[in-house]
């Protein structure tokens, strides 16, 4: 909570600079938006994707994994979801599923590929997810262009049929993919607190070589974890394609899985806590796009205030292990011990 | 001027970024702090750069202000990665946001603005050479010093004392600590280094390159100088050569209309797929994927040694005591 | 104290929180002679050298190097003082060349003279120099007959090269006391032999050495004094001269402890174990079991006695599937499980006891639900449909090891982390998993290690009762109080191969010392006082 407070702080610097009243602008994102119908819809259709790419970093971090490749998952679902509403003509009821699942299992094998290469060859996945982002948003730019080119002249895609739209409920704006929000934090949560799989990955997680001993497969929980990541991440592009923008476009993500890490880091504790984050950076997000029309603010604001709240995510994680460092003296000492026994 | 000869002018030209960001990369990287924020830092110096240009009249002024907003990014990384020992990555990506946010936001002001910026320095003679005469030797002075830094880096980095003291904390910082080395002030330095010749890369790019500011202008440019280093498994010359291939794709990607595969006329799957590799968006994916490749290559083979990757990368370093 | 000591150590103490590493140390070294400093491991060796060296900083005490009172913030200052050290696990950057790592630090320059200004101050960093220091190894390397290539790199030598780097890196830097910390472990004999000629060479060049070991017979082969390290205090500092082997072999493991648990006789039964022809390399690729057999019976407890690191980790690593075999077989109950993973080896009713339990033992920052859970939790008792587990089971089977085996410390199963556990508690806990499956084969690798008194007591009895569960159980210890106390039979490992099979009716602790020092029969008689001890 101090973390975001400080954020605010910080940001009201730019939002000064810029002849901005910062409480307005704050006014505006955290109380006026949220209270009206139009805000509100803003908000929970942009939590859905950051909430699933969110997930999609913190399962893999559970097993002590970094996933920096949301972003290219993302687009990998958003590509082959919409390549299958474009050229499907099924009624909607076959339609909506098929999309979901291809999405879902394009992004999941993208996704197997770094936690295949670091469970098998030991592949840095830090590195090998964030190239695989740059290559998928590459190549959506190739497609876009090339074979996946709608009439118009633009790098995009044609509208996608009204067969392949969610529909919307009680906003115009308010699209039924909100709903993934309950059912992943569920099945999120059951994942990871009910199953024997969510035990093994918090076991990797926190232990490898402990856990390697007690006869659990490293090997099987990196690929898994990177691929459910990935296949959460797959829907969530196609969710953004069929839910808000109707065709697919080289910018239709704002860096979601970029911002996913943040929303990872930040609920770091649990599933729960990763949808209030999500929540947290939609609020941001969908009140700063708010505040660049009323307010004539660069809608680069958010961009600032989400980076910064990682800054101070950051600091006051090193304040707090500080804290802990100290009160842990005892097995510390013991650590010692066993090192002068080793020897 | 040749199709040839444009496109080595073109290669030398786009290299110029990735050179001066990579190698203040692996200066960071050898000292072993990754920086994922040469974008952030990048976009940093171009704006800075460019601003500082128009405010001083002085695209040299406006150079130095570029180098120094970006360190002052890698300042925020070093504090962060070396002193409060928080994830690398996560600081990293964080800068890039951070910079990116920052020039978006205030570069608005300054989109539209005009300069001159660095000219042409042509040399007699020398540029006359066929083909690479006018790639090497009619280019700006950024161009110049961006070709000069790669000896002074590869002399700095392996023919120095401070050079050998970065390697050995890059490897091993509490061996570098028994042996007298003074680690954080090394590691500090690196990353500082590292931002200004980020910011110079992201100057280089308004001042010498475009002549304009454009919101988030690096174009991936920073993300390529991190892969590039990995290609070039943290070797000086393999920068050099890897930033040549990364920029003669780009360079030919501006060229090739996609249409090269006609040539095996008759066989159509064969044009096909020569069409779809050689097209300029396809071509633009070989950097990550090749970076991957050697990345997975040398894993498999498992020989760490060769394997360039400094052996403490990643991991922030504390005395046993404090 | 004498006036010709160059290094005088008073009272030095050093804790680790509650846990007393060194308790008021005294000794000296004289200019000039070999001193050594035995003790078992954990007797505090390492830790004192450490503070010698600037490692760590003294509880309290003084260390005085030619009668002035020093105080080391670092390495660099006790270089500075005139103090080296050549580490067991060598500090050498691998992929640097010989040269630069001796250099290292040193920022040499082309004028030999100090450098003090600015102008100096630049060339110190941004030049480098490398043929005079060249000269000046080679010219030391000549000296004292470490020859090595200056110019190759560290990651091409052999172990023997690397620690001839080290002394030379130490020399450089113009030491007067080198302290050797158990130079000959990671060398072969001939190695070794080589080994004592350069640390002669070096004495008669005028150099004072420290030589840390707990081999009895390079103590007497080398030394001119010793002096002995037990349980962190000094016990004395003798001429080597006027000490037998075996009356050191005393002073470092001290006599028989008077408490003795009750023990039954228990029937052997069929074999749960046998391994055949086990080889294996360690982490750094180089073997460390030799070809071992090893049987172990139902209800049978087989002691495991040896120095560490002479292949103890290694064997119990291969036995339950967690290192791969380089040769050999592996039988559990009469099942193959050769080259079986860790699974394979847990589901065949193997349970382990690992020697670090922070390292491989437990998930620190997990709860101890969590932490109990990790050989059960795949078993029908918590099956809860096909990919679910029932977390409330799980709970109660933790509180109940909890309540089961005394581990103290839990607030909440399924909220304490284990890591905030003492090392004793802990240490109960996961003995509590691993026995109260019920397994058919238990590996103990230190099981008592770092653990309090009344826990060691504990943990003890935990094994005996387990025994009489008919459990086979195999205890690697260098505690040989506890082994002669708990075993049936007794195996002494010596450079990966087994040199003694014995029962604890049978020997001693001197002869088991002997043993595990030298790999070899005693040849001496044992001392008058001790004999029998242990019958």
């Amino acid at each position: 909570m101090l973390t975001v407070v400080a954020a605010l702080v910080v940001s009201a610097i730019p939002l000064l600079w810029l002849g901005v009243n910062p409480l307005r602008s704050y006014r505006e994102i955290f109380v006026s938006n949220p209270t009206n119908i139009r805000g509100l819809a803003n908000i929970l259709v942009t939590t859905v994707p950051l909430f699933l790419a969110g997930l999609a970093v913190y399962l893999p971090l559970r097993a002590g994994l970094w996933n920096i490749g949301a972003e290219g998952q993302l687009f990998v679902g958003a590509i082959v979801g919409s390549a299958v509403a474009l050229n499907l003509s099924w009624p909607s009821y076959v339609l909506l599923p098929a999309m979901f699942l291809f999405a879902g299992i394009a992004g999941g094998l993208y996704g197997a590929i770094p936690g295949y290469l670091r469970a098998k060859h030991n592949v840095n996945e830090i590195i090998s997810s964030l190239m695989l982002t740059f290559t998928a948003t590459t190549f959506a730019g190739y497609l876009l262009r090339g074979p996946m080119q709608g009439g118009g002249g633009q790098s995009a895609t044609d509208q996608l049929p009204g067969a392949a739209r969610l529909p919307t409920v009680a906003h115009p704006r308010l699209h039924v993919g909100v709903v993934a929000l309950v059912i992943f934090a569920v099945l999120g949560y059951l994942l990871l607190n009910r199953t024997r799989l969510g035990y093994e990955v918090a076991l990797v997680g926190s232990n490898p070589a402990a856990a390697v001993q007690a006869g659990i497969s490293k090997y099987k929980t990196y690929v898994l974890v990177f691929v459910i990541g990935g296949a959460l991440a797959g829907i969530a592009g196609i969710i953004e394609i069929a839910g808000v923008h109707g065709r697919l476009f080289e910018e239709f993500s704002p860096e979601y899985g970029f911002t996913a890490i943040a929303v990872a880091l930040l609920g770091r504790n649990g599933v729960f806590q990763v949808l209030l984050a999500a929540l947290f950076f939609g609020v941001i997000t969908a009140g700063g796009t708010t505040i660049a029309v009323t307010q004539n603010v660069p809608t680069a604001i958010i961009n600032v205030i989400v980076a910064l709240t990682i800054l101070f995510l950051l600091t006051a994680d090193f304040i707090r292990d500080h804290r802990i460092t100290v009160s842990y003296d005892r097995s510390a000492g013991s650590d010692e011990r066993g090192v002068e026994g080793a020897s | 001027m040749s199709l040839a000869a444009g496109l080595a002018e073109s290669t030398v030209r786009l290299a110029t970024p990735l050179l001066l960001a990579a190698m203040g990369e692996i200066i960071a990287e050898r000292s072993g702090v990754l920086n994922l924020g040469v974008e952030g830092m990048m976009l940093a110096g171009a704006l800075a750069g460019f601003a500082g240009t128009i405010v001083t009249g002085s695209a040299w002024i406006g150079f130095l202000i570029g180098m120094g907003a970006g360190a002052l990014l890698a300042l925020l990384h070093a504090v962060l990665c070396i002193s409060l020992k928080t994830d690398q990555v996560v600081s990293g990506i964080m800068l890039t946001l951070l910079g990116t946010g920052l020039t978006t936001y205030f570069g608005r002001g300054w989109v539209g603005g005009d300069i001159s910026g660095f000219g042409r320095i042509t040399i007699p003679v020398l540029s006359d050479i066929p083909i690479i005469g006018f790639a090497l030797f009619s280019i700006t002075a950024l161009d110049y010093l961006a070709l000069l830094t790669v000896p002074v880096v590869w002399y700095f980095l392996f023919r120095t004392n401070i050079g050998a003291e970065i390697t050995a904390v890059g490897e091993d910082p509490e061996t570098a600590d028994t042996a007298g080395v003074p680690v954080f002030k090394i590691q500090y330095a690196c990353v500082l280094l590292g931002g200004v010749f980020a910011g110079a890369a992201g100057a280089q790019l308004s001042l010498g390159f475009t002549n304009f500011w454009a919101t988030e202008m690096t174009a991936g440019r920073g993300w390529i100088a991190v892969a590039l280093v990995i290609f070039a498994q943290w070797q000086i010359w393999r920068v050099l050569a890897g930033a040549y291939f990364f920029a003669a794709i780009d360079a030919l990607s501006f060229r090739t209309g996609g249409s090269v595969g006609d040539v095996f006329l008759g066989q159509e799957a064969l044009a096909t797929v020569v069409n779809f590799l050689v097209n300029p968006q396809v071509m633009q994916t070989y950097p990550y994927i090749a970076t991957i490749a050697v990345l997975w290559y040398v894993m498999r083979q498992g020989n760490l040694n060769e394997l360039g990757a400094p052996s403490s990368l990643l991991k922030p370093y504390s005395r046993e005591q404090d | 104290m004498s006036t010709d000591a160059l290094l005088e150590v008073e009272n030095l103490t050093k804790r680790f929180g509650d846990v007393v590493a060194d308790d008021e140390v005294t000794f000296s070294v004289r200019e000039g002679e070999i001193h050594g400093l035995l003790g078992e491991n954990g007797a505090g060796k390492s830790v004192l050298m450490k503070m010698l060296y600037g490692l760590y900083s003294p509880t309290s005490g003084t260390i005085r190097f030619r009668g002035d009172p020093q105080q080391f913030d670092s390495p660099k200052d006790a270089i500075d003082t005139g103090i080296g050290m050549v580490h067991q696990h060598f500090k050498l950057i691998p992929r640097m060349t010989v040269l630069e790592n001796i250099v290292l630090g040193e920022r040499e320059t082309s004028s030999p003279e100090s450098a003090t200004g600015f102008g100096d101050r630049f060339r110190s960093l941004f030049t480098r120099e490398r043929d005079r220091p060249r000269e000046r190894v080679t010219e030391l390397a000549d000296t004292y007959g470490l020859d090595v290539d200056p110019d190759s790199k560290v990651w091409e030598l052999d172990i023997g090269e690397q620690q001839r780097v080290e002394i030379l890196k130490a020399l450089y830097r113009d030491i007067d006391l080198l302290i050797l910390d158990e130079p000959t472990a990671v060398l072969t004999p001939n190695e070794s032999q080589r080994m004592f000629e350069t640390i002669r060479q070096l004495v008669d060049e005028g150099l004072t050495v420290i030589f840390i070991t707990h081999k009895l017979w390079e103590i007497e082969q080398m030394t001119d004094r010793v002096s002995v390290l037990r349980d962190g205090e000094l016990v004395e500092t003798v001429e080597t001269d006027d000490v037998t082997q075996a009356e050191l072999a005393e002073l470092m493991v001290g006599r028989d402890v008077l408490f003795r648990l009750e023990k039954d006789a228990v029937d052997v039964r069929a074999p749960v174990l046998e391994a055949s022809g086990l080889r294996a390399e360690d982490d750094r690729d180089i073997e460390s079991l030799s070809g071992v057999d090893l049987t172990v019976h139902e209800g049978e407890i087989v002691g495991i006695a040896g120095v560490s690191g002479n292949g103890q980790r290694e064997l119990a690593e291969c036995l339950i599937g967690f290192r791969p075999l380089e040769d050999g077989e592996i039988e559990i109950k009469g099942e193959t499980l050769t080259d079986a993973t860790p699974r394979e080896f847990v589901d065949a009713g193997v349970s382990f006891v690992p020697e670090d339990r922070y390292e491989h033992g437990c998930a620190a920052d997990l709860s101890v639900m969590h932490n109990a859970g990790y050989k059960t939790y795949r078993t029908e008792k918590f099956e809860s449909g096909r990919y679910f587990l029932d977390y409330g089971g799980m709970a109660a089977y933790a509180s109940s090891l909890v309540d089961g085996f005394d581990v103290r410390g839990v607030v909440d199963v399924t909220r304490t982390p284990a890591g905030e556990l003492s090392g004793g508690n802990l240490q109960k806990l996961i003995l509590a998993r691993e026995m109260r499956r019920d397994p058919d084969l238990l590996i103990a690798n230190q099981p008592t290690r770092g653990v309090d008194v009344g826990a060691i007591e504990n943990i003890r009895r935990l094994m005996l009762d387990q025994q009489e569960d008919g459990t086979g159980i195999l205890l690697l210890s260098e505690d040989l109080d506890e082994l002669l106390d708990v075993s049936d039979r007794i195996l002494v490992i010596y450079e990966g191969e087994f040199v003694l099979e014995t029962t604890p009716e049978e020997t001693s602790k001197w002869e088991l010392g002997m043993y595990m020092s030298t790999g070899e029969a005693p040849t001496q008689e044992p001392p008058g006082e001790i004999a029998g001890v242990g019958e």
